[in-house]
């Protein structure tokens, strides 16, 4: 019992130095889920932890450290410790992390990077800070905007507006981190050429000139070039991705490093976007059908597909308003979310979703086209279960769509008639996958009909040719 | 633990003044406490400290939720437990040391189990005190002045996997010291 504990603490010294072999890692996690009491544990070993990072800087320091027992029984030699030192230290920390957002991280006087040259409304995360126009910030100073509009202009020249809530930290005199949020940055000037946003999963230089980056804080990342060009770097690629005036793309979490794309075609039956394919007309031709099967459950009033047992694709819809002509069609969004099965363990490349509609007749029309869902997939031989906590069923999220907020729709009226989104990857392979999972969510805009969609969706799973 | 937050959650109506002091009052109050529950959480205090930053920008932005009167460090453990899980998702796993299923179950009981807190503090004073100087060194070293680990056995001329096993060792004695004074009936 007693060697028991004593591996159980060797654990837990592990996880908080960060010296922990996977194994130990498993062992830990088992340990603490099979025994309410090794919980209990772990949390006073953490408090234990947390206590010491307060001790006053004051303490007795002996020269060197002894190989000597650690703890006494018996009367200790200083004199006690006053009791305030546990709370100073918990009101400095506090003051660190709340009131000392908008300090310098590091000690001394990092040099002075950038300067506010607006801000409005600003209010902070600490009620301490009072930022003005014409103040300096440092490099390493972090930024916590919880409501209102900053501009700060780096020393190179570049201009940036942090729009609340955001996190931001000013890393040199010509780029930040961004941690959540959002912000605008521009990039004019010669000196502010190569101006970087770094953000947590992904590098954006500017090459010239305006780009909008966010970070949220499921660690998606997104760039839209509103001017000039910018490229953008994944984590561990030395290769760039050129993304061009009007154009945009979004990175997931995960080992796939997962980009998203949302367009707007043109309107045409050809079905024209900036840079995703229009739907293939050939995909019923070429896969058998009996491949490709959709299942719609959870929702009484789900349809699809319409098209006889062929997949969906652009053969079938040559205008806006041909609801049998569609190749999915959900009415009960809330309920109503898609199983495909593709027939066997597949190596996905690329995963493309279609919506055409264009909403003349009634209000509620105009919000189909809209794309905002969830798309999942599982390499189980078996579909997991689609419902309850969907990655506890073996499902693993690919990424997400939004295309109202994606396109800044207030008015569901205005939307695009045609709009399409593209899942792809920066490794090239999305994973290998037998079941993909498409959960509707509710839409930014809050319209209450809008979901995955619509009287015109088509859904297109790319995958390598060699991988059937 | 139900997290009723949406990942990415409007902000509300925009809050009062006197809403806004609350705000920035009950934050101030609870950030021990709340750094606490997340480090039991993932263990790693920078990636805690990391995840409390985003965490207080949702408590902000859900503010409106919360009602004034009701346990606020309740409410704000459970927007921290949120984050936790999307900071993990945003890890590839091997960085990740509790999955999702763990944390639920950490973050239920942590929340209960905070309120020791202070009890253990006036256990761990007098735990503290039976230190030795060289051992008092080491964590003034380590926690206090935030000295790396290695960079301090170097200093030392020993081996860091030498500190490493004192600091556990030290963490040991004194959570066995502390539990000793809070259940002397037992002992």
């Amino acid at each position: 019992m007693s060697k028991d504990i004593d591996s159980l603490y060797a654990l837990f010294g592990g996880a908080l130095n960060d010296t922990l072999s996977e194994a130990q890692q498993l062992e830990l996690a088992a340990r603490l889920k099979a025994d309410p009491a090794a919980r209990a544990l772990w949390f006073a070993y953490n408090d234990v932890d947390c206590a010491l990072g307060e001790l006053p800087a004051d303490a007795p320091q002996p020269a060197t450290i002894s190989s000597a027992p650690i703890a006494h029984a018996s009367s200790p030699q200083k004199e006690p410790t006053p009791r305030r030192w546990l709370w100073a230290g918990a009101a400095a920390a506090a003051a660190v992390v709340l009131g000392g957002l908008e300090q310098a991280r590091h000690s001394g006087q990092p040099e002075r990077v950038a300067r506010f040259t607006s801000l409005q409304d600003a209010l902070w995360a600490s009620p301490s800070a009072a930022f003005r126009r014409g103040e300096m910030l440092r490099k390493g100073q972090v930024l916590e905007l919880l409501s209102g509009e900053v501009q700060i202009q780096f020393t190179s020249g570049a201009l940036v507006t942090l729009y609340a809530p955001c996190i931001f930290e000013a890393t040199s005199e010509n780029g930040g981190f961004l941690t959540y949020g959002q912000l605008k940055a521009r990039a004019a000037s010669t000196e502010s050429r190569g101006f970087v946003i770094q953000t947590p999963t992904a590098r954006m230089v500017d090459i010239g000139t305006e780009f909008i980056a966010s970070a949220s804080a499921d660690g998606q990342s997104r760039v839209e070039v509103t001017s000039g060009e910018v490229k953008v770097y994944l984590p561990g690629q030395t290769e760039s991705r050129s993304v061009l005036q009007g154009e945009s793309f979004s990175i997931e979490t995960g080992a796939q490093r997962v980009l998203t794309r949302i367009e707007a075609g043109d309107g045409s039956p050809a079905f024209r976007l900036p840079s995703i394919e229009p739907p293939s007309t050939k995909i019923s031709d070429e896969v058998p059908s009996g491949t490709f099967t959709a299942r719609l459950f959870q929702g009484a009033d789900t349809v699809a597909p319409q098209q006889d047992s062929n997949p969906p694709s652009g053969s079938t819809q040559q205008t806006g308003n041909h609801p049998l002509k569609n190749g999915v069609k959900i009415i009960n969004h809330k309920e109503g979310r898609i199983v495909m099965d593709l027939g066997a363990l597949i190596a996905v490349t690329k995963i493309n979703a279609y919506s055409w509609h264009r909403g003349q007749l009634f209000d509620n029309e105009s919000n189909r086209p809209a794309q905002n869902f969830v798309l999942y997939a599982s390499d189980t031989d078996t579909p997991p279960v689609a419902a309850g906590n969907l990655e506890a069923q073996g499902w693993q999220m690919i990424g997400s769509v939004d295309s109202d907020k994606f396109f800044g729709v207030e008015n569901p009226k205005l939307r695009s008639e045609q709009q399409a989104c593209s899942f792809t990857s920066a490794t090239g392979c999305l994973g290998r996958y037998r079941y993909l999972l498409w959960l509707p969510a509710g839409t930014s805009s809050g319209d209450s009909l809008a979901d995955l969609k619509s009287a015109s969706s088509s859904f297109e799973v790319y995958a390598e040719p060699w991988s059937f | 633990m139900d997290t009723p937050c949406p990942p990415d959650a409007s902000p509300g109506a925009p809050l009062s003044a006197e809403r806004q002091e609350e705000f920035v009052r009950l934050l101030n109050g609870a950030h021990g406490r709340l750094l606490r529950f997340v480090v039991s959480l993932v263990a790693r205090r920078h990636d805690a400290e990391d995840i409390l930053q985003k965490a207080s920008v949702t408590m902000w932005r859900r503010f409106a939720d919360f009602k004034s009167g009701t346990d606020f460090v309740a409410w704000a453990c459970t927007v921290a437990a949120y984050e936790v899980k999307n900071f993990q998702r945003s890890l590839g796993r091997s960085r990740v040391l509790f999955d999702d299923e763990l944390v639920e179950v950490l973050a239920a009981e942590r929340i209960a189990d905070l309120k020791q807190y202070d009890a253990r503090l006036d256990a761990l004073e007098e735990c503290v005190k039976k230190l030795d100087d060289s051992s008092r060194l080491l964590v003034d070293a380590i926690y206090t002045r935030g000295e790396e680990i290695k960079e301090f056995a170097r200093k030392e001329g020993r081996a860091p996997q030498t500190l490493y096993n004192r600091l556990n060792l030290i963490r040991k004695l004194l959570t066995e010291c502390m539990h000793k004074k809070l259940a002397p009936a037992a002992s």
